[in-house]
């Protein structure tokens, strides 16, 4: 593996931002209406024991991306098919991610724009990003943490400050029972953002301490599901559960509220920094992820051609994806969770660990 | 311009090799027509009344070697010396130097040393029918006296800064350190030229792989001439291509001297009264000696003003850039209805507004630095009053876009080092137009960008964004806040 | 460095493609700050909307031209939607309407009476404007006679609805703000109904609508005039005065207002300072039961009559009067909203809160269980202080 090294700290802060990604915007499970943070505590739980469940994998194989360990597995040809199956997955999702985030320019501040232009922007940054390597990039990440947590702090103080939290949007606590809340979980729970975490897997090898990729990353989670907990919260209370139902990027909606002193108004710039931010470095890493992949299994080093490849793939599917945002959104929620995410995020991963141990159990002697 | 081609030619021929000849006139001969007959070398031959056979010649170049210390001290001991008695040519070798009542006198026989001493500005003694060459050292080059800084002033503390002269430099640094660990290591670098580079560095604070990290840098720069300090910074850097400043500049020896204090090590350059200090990070650039020599809290507010003006010198005018065209749902309602007043009567687009008045005072701005001394108000008020006062009235900007360029070209002189200035003028330019284009999404994307090439660069293999990427939190209250000196005084101790 | 070149000319390409898509001038854009909704008497096309739009020369200080210019323009459109009527607005206004700034919306009486429901889904949707607009009722006039008065005192007239609104719910309490957002919940929700301040005109003259309205000190203005509380989507009764206080208080909206209470041979006044209200809705038989408790912290102001204020029994005195007379204010209003069938408080909802079994069975049936509702009141009052003196002074 390449020698440049990422510290504790620095995937601390990437796997964060990560697990925010789509979800501190799009406020996902918003279906079970009061009990959104409900949803959002028990993925947070299934993401530690998915989480433990890669790590177990990358323990076994510390200096292999997964698309390495997957050939090691599976053998060259089936091992391969699927770790080309991966890369196509990441691209695939980067272009989802990418595509959201268009959206919500477009229906925050650039409605006259279109879609490609806000797309090409990104995409170029990205690539930039991704030219420069993990070291920079994952740097990078920290200094945006210290960003969002500075913004998102200042806009729940804002919140709260100004007496836009509704506590009694909270109640009923599970009035319509444990159906909503598990119809949520399960699938779109616990694969967005938990289950998507496999994308570091992609990443791991480049953490200079290998030891500490679990504790790290449990934190990471913990943290990250909190946090999300405590923002689907205060989105709620400020809300309501039906305008948090009916809007499509509820922190834009909730933002739009505030109004202090008639000074404080107007913030949605916030959420215009903090999108990007967001988007930028969910993208990124699953861009980051299909690079490394293809640089692991066509056995080469990611090339400047190879990355504007890829960067024009995700951006052309951003936009091809999907016909409106109502058809993306809806592919989102409906198709992708059982078709992609269940067995690329939980499926595979439990049958290479299933491989593994069988293996281990035939010959133990060869393994030690 | 500077390195001139036609002088490429000079490296090209044969160099000049070999040992002193025995026979002083046909040295003297061959310097003669290696320097060109030069006008300005200056060649005494003094011979013995007693023997025809022993002479010696006093050589050095007129005006690099003083005057008073060769008659005093070379000439007239010789003379006095041949007078009083007959010796044979060993005895004369061994005494020379004793004779010579100068304070450094060093004995070298091969011919590109001694070219080299006649060029520095140190006398040469020779001898008839000895190979050695006595070298006395006179240099006295011509310098001028130390004064205040020009460019970076500061209220309170020391008030002397570098001159062009190396030695002077070293010595302005040595007085402050009184320290045996302090050593001074010199190069020569400029094929033709020929420049002296002191590496200046304390033993024991400074780390040792960054010390090799600069010899080896310094000593592998191929060039012909080192007029000033930016031809090493641009030939040492790690990364070429951007416009931040990877080495540190000073004309501080204070600044030097702390610098060299926390670890880091200097590169003296004849000839230019700005020294680099390596290895630099982006914050370094904020700090000014002063924040050290005034009370804790101004400083700490002074070091995160500076930070502000950074941001606000190269956001200001791209940001109501992109608020007025893009973004009008942003502007307070008020406030957007006084700017749509503003801008009812100007023809322009608004960017073309932004942009006509930061091209007008980036004019006046170079204008300040080009023109002689003597017009510099009358320009100064023309720019100022006439062409903020007047444009607004004729209708040709409006009242609030003076506002903004001037914002953010003020904001950008609080910082102390004038690199980091050129750095806000290029991405205000940059971002501007960016912001014309896409707004606040722009912005925001080439921060990102910047961002990005900052945590790629590094300063003689130092991260040059730490600490705020990689992120270290403690470090980080360093950069914006300056701690009383007890608490550093420990931080040092402990270390 | 190839590849940094390589993506400057990329990224420099693109931008010149895509162009400024997104750029617009201060000087070409006509910002929309209020908006009037009216019913059209063509049932074709049954809104009639004004827009409100900023004339920057008529409000900039440093604009050189002799004639004084307003500082607003109206234009008036119909059309079959709200946002038709907002692109048919181009053919009227010269400059591209920018709804960003929309800081006012004034609703026609005679739409309100008619139908409320659909007039904000433009609104929710949220592309063309904020969500936290304040919202008035246009009380016996359209929506296009209120926002056409030229006001005085502030810049604008919807500066001016709206500060005066404030003004009223800080120091008087009988109607306050209430946000785009906020309605629409309340037109959404099954346990809450919709309530709105009203505006009206006083001292109506032709000459308000004229510059000449500035030239007197006795101008044509708005004023801010009772609460409109709706059923279902349409107004169905304004409540005017202390009643529409009354309902503020059940809300906790009012803070500050005066209460007068009767004594021996005058009046005294107590002002609040704080009140804090709890709703609380609870079953009993299979009955609601509709419970409010609210604490108010008042101070004495002023009196006519002559009592000895330093004796803590008399203000207790006092804290009971007021309390029965606020008991009595409250009932009045609740009992009114119960004929309405108009549950403007939300007691729907604070029972969908707490009791969310009973609540999805009966909420199709709420309207009518609430008008049948027994209504238990508990009011708390505490005088605090009594100004800066002790005893009225007495002529003697």
């Amino acid at each position: 593996m390449p020698k440049i090294k990422i510290d504790g700290f620095q995937l601390f802060c990437m796997m964060v931002i990560f697990m925010f990604g789509s979800n501190l915007l799009l406020d996902i499970g918003k279906s079970a209406k009061q009990d959104v943070w409900i949803v959002n505590l028990l993925s947070t739980l299934i993401g530690c024991l998915l989480y433990f469940m890669y790590t177990s994998l990358f323990k076994k194989y510390p200096d292999l991306p997964m698309t390495g360990y997957l050939r090691k597995i599976w053998g060259k040809y089936i091992g391969g098919a699927f770790s080309f199956c991966y890369i196509i997955y990441f691209i695939y999702l980067a272009s989802r991610v990418l595509r959201d985030f268009e959206e919500l320019l477009i229906s925050s501040t650039y409605r006259r724009t279109s879609l490609i232009t806000l797309g090409i922007c990104m995409i170029l940054v990205l690539i930039y990003g991704v030219h420069l390597g993990v070291e920079a990039f994952a740097r990078v990440a920290c200094l945006c943490f210290a960003i969002i947590i500075i913004s998102l702090l200042i806009l729940n103080i804002m919140f709260v400050l100004g007496g836009y939290t509704r506590l009694e949007n909270l109640q009923p606590v599970l009035g319509n029972g444990w159906g909503l809340v598990w119809k949520e979980l399960i699938p779109t729970g616990i694969t967005v953002p938990f289950g998507e975490l496999i994308t570091f897997t992609m990443i791991l090898p480049y953490l200079n301490k290998k030891s500490s990729a679990v504790k790290v990353g449990l934190f990471a989670i913990i943290i990250g599901g909190v946090s999300l907990t405590l923002n689907s919260i205060l989105l709620l209370s400020v809300l309501g559960p039906e305008a948090v139902l009916r809007s499509n990027f509820p922190a834009l909606t909730a933002v739009s509220y505030i109004n202090i002193a008639d000074f404080f108004e107007r913030l949605d710039t916030f959420i215009l920094v903090l999108m990007i931010i967001l988007g930028f470095i969910k993208i990124s890493i699953f861009f980051f992820c299909a690079i490394i992949g293809a640089a692991d299994l066509f056995q080469m080093k990611p090339s400047p051609m190879f990355i504007y490849l890829v960067g024009g793939v995700i951006f052309i599917s951003s936009i091809m994806i999907a016909p409106s945002y109502q058809a993306h959104i809806n592919e989102g929620l409906k198709v992708v969770p059982y078709l992609l995410h269940l067995p690329f995020l939980i499926g595979i991963p439990i049958l290479l660990l299933l491989t593994v141990y069988i293996k281990q159990k035939l010959k133990p002697a060869a393994v030690s | 311009m500077r390195i001139g081609r036609s002088l490429k030619r000079a490296k090209e021929k044969p160099t000049t090799d070999g040992t002193l000849l025995c026979e002083v006139s046909e040295n003297v001969k061959r310097l003669m027509k290696e320097l060109g007959h030069s006008s300005d070398l200056s060649v005494r031959m003094i011979e013995s009344p007693h023997q025809k056979s022993v002479k010696a010649a006093v050589i050095h170049l007129d005006g690099l070697a003083d005057g008073n210390i060769i008659n005093e001290n070379i000439v007239n001991p010789l003379i006095q010396w041949f007078k009083e008695n007959n010796q044979t040519l060993t005895e004369m070798e061994e005494r020379a130097s004793h004779i010579l009542t100068v304070s450094q006198v060093t004995v070298k026989e091969s011919w590109q040393e001694f070219l080299s001493a006649v060029l520095t500005g140190d006398t040469v003694v020779l001898l008839n029918g000895s190979t050695k060459a006595f070298i006395a050292s006179t240099k006295s080059q011509p310098s001028r006296a130390i004064t205040e800084p020009t460019s970076q002033t500061v209220i309170r503390g020391p008030k002397d800064s570098f001159t062009e002269n190396l030695r002077t430099n070293t010595s302005l640094i040595r007085a402050r350190i009184q320290n045996p660990d302090v050593r001074l290591e010199s190069l020569k670098v400029g094929s033709v030229t020929q420049t002296d580079i002191g590496i200046m560095y304390i033993q024991g604070i400074a780390d040792e792989s960054i010390v090799e990290e600069v010899k080896e840098r310094v000593k592998g720069i191929d060039i012909d001439g080192v007029l000033e300090s930016n031809y090493i910074e641009e030939l040492i850097r790690d990364d070429s291509a951007t416009i931040f400043p990877l080495l540190l500049n000073t004309e501080r020896p204070d600044a030097v001297v702390g610098n060299l204090l926390e670890g880091r090590v200097a590169i003296i350059i004849q000839g230019t009264p700005f020294v680099l200090i390596v290895p630099a990070i982006f914050s370094q650039f904020f700090q000014s000696p002063e924040d050290y020599y005034q009370n804790q809290y101004i400083s700490s507010f002074l070091r995160m003003l500076r930070f502000g003006a950074f941001f606000l010198s190269m956001y200001a005018s791209a940001v109501y850039l992109a608020l007025v065209t893009h973004h009008q749902g942003l502007i307070p309602t008020t406030l957007l209805v006084s700017l749509m007043g503003q801008r009812e009567n100007v023809p322009f687009p608004a960017v073309v507004e932004i942009l006509v008045m930061e091209m007008a005072f980036e004019i006046l701005r170079e204008a300040g630095i080009r023109m002689p001394r003597a017009i510099g108000p009358a320009v100064s008020i023309v720019g100022a009053l006439i062409l903020g006062q007047a444009a607004v009235e004729a209708g040709f900007v409006g009242a609030a876009v003076v506002i903004i360029v001037a914002i953010s070209a003020i904001s950008s002189f609080t910082l102390p080092n004038t690199s980091l200035v050129n750095v806000t003028r290029g991405i205000r330019f940059m971002l501007i137009f960016i912001s014309a284009f896409i707004g606040l999404y722009g912005i925001l994307l080439f921060t990102l960008c910047i961002w990005l090439h900052m945590s790629s660069l590094r300063s003689i293999g130092v991260p040059y964004f730490t600490p705020f990427a990689p992120f270290r939190l403690k470090e980080q209250r360093g950069v914006f806040f300056r701690f009383p000196l007890p608490s550093l005084l420990k931080k040092s101790s402990r270390k | 460095m190839k590849m940094n070149i390589s993506l400057v000319w990329m990224a420099a390409i693109c931008l010149l493609i895509s162009g400024c898509s997104n750029y617009r001038e201060l000087n070409e854009l006509g910002v929309i700050i209020a908006m009037g909704v009216d019913q059209n008497d063509d049932p074709k096309q049954p809104y009639q909307v004004t827009y409100q739009v900023i004339n920057p020369s008529g409000l900039s200080q440093t604009s050189t031209s002799g004639g004084q210019s307003l500082a607003v323009i109206n234009y008036t459109i119909t059309g079959k939607t709200i946002l038709e009527t907002l692109g048919k607005s181009a053919s009227v206004i010269p400059r591209e309407n920018n709804t960003t700034h929309l800081s006012l919306i004034i609703i026609g009486e005679k739409l309100a009476r008619n139908n409320l429901d659909l007039v904000f889904d433009g609104l929710d949707r949220g592309k063309y404007s904020r969500g936290s607009i304040p919202i008035f009722i246009a009380r016996g006039k359209t929506a296009k006679d209120v926002l056409g008065v030229i006001e005085p005192l502030e810049t604008t007239l919807g500066k001016n609805i709206i500060s005066t609104t404030q003004n009223n719910q800080k120091l008087y309490g009988s109607s306050s703000e209430v946000l785009a957002y906020e309605i629409i919940s309340s037109l959404l929700s099954e346990g809450k109904e919709a309530s709105l301040p009203g505006i009206s005109i006083s001292n109506d003259s032709q000459k308000g609508k004229q510059t000449e309205n500035l030239e007197t000190t006795n101008p044509t203005t708005i004023k801010v005039k009772g609460l409109a509380i709706f059923r279902k989507g349409k107004l169905v009764r304004w409540l005017d005065g202390e009643t529409a206080r009354a309902a503020q208080f059940v809300t906790s909206k009012v803070k500050n207002t005066p209460v007068v209470l009767p004594c021996e041979r005058g009046n005294v006044t107590i002002n609040t300072i704080g009140v804090k209200s709890k709703m609380l809705t609870a079953i009993h038989h299979e009955e609601p039961v509709i419970h409010t408790d609210i604490n108010v912290m008042g101070e004495l102001l002023e009196t006519s009559c002559e009592i000895n204020l330093s004796d803590p029994r008399v203000l207790k005195k006092f804290e009971k009067k007021m309390e029965n007379v606020l008991k009595k204010q409250i009932k009045r209003t609740i009992s009114i909203t119960q004929k309405e069938k108009s549950d403007i408080f939300g007691f729907g909802d604070a029972l969908s809160r707490t009791n969310p079994v009973y609540w999805r069975q009966n909420k199709k049936n709420w309207d009518n269980l609430y008008s049948d509702a027994q209504v238990s009141l508990k009011v708390h009052v505490d005088i605090i202080n009594s100004g800066l003196r002790m005893e009225p002074y007495e002529s003697k």
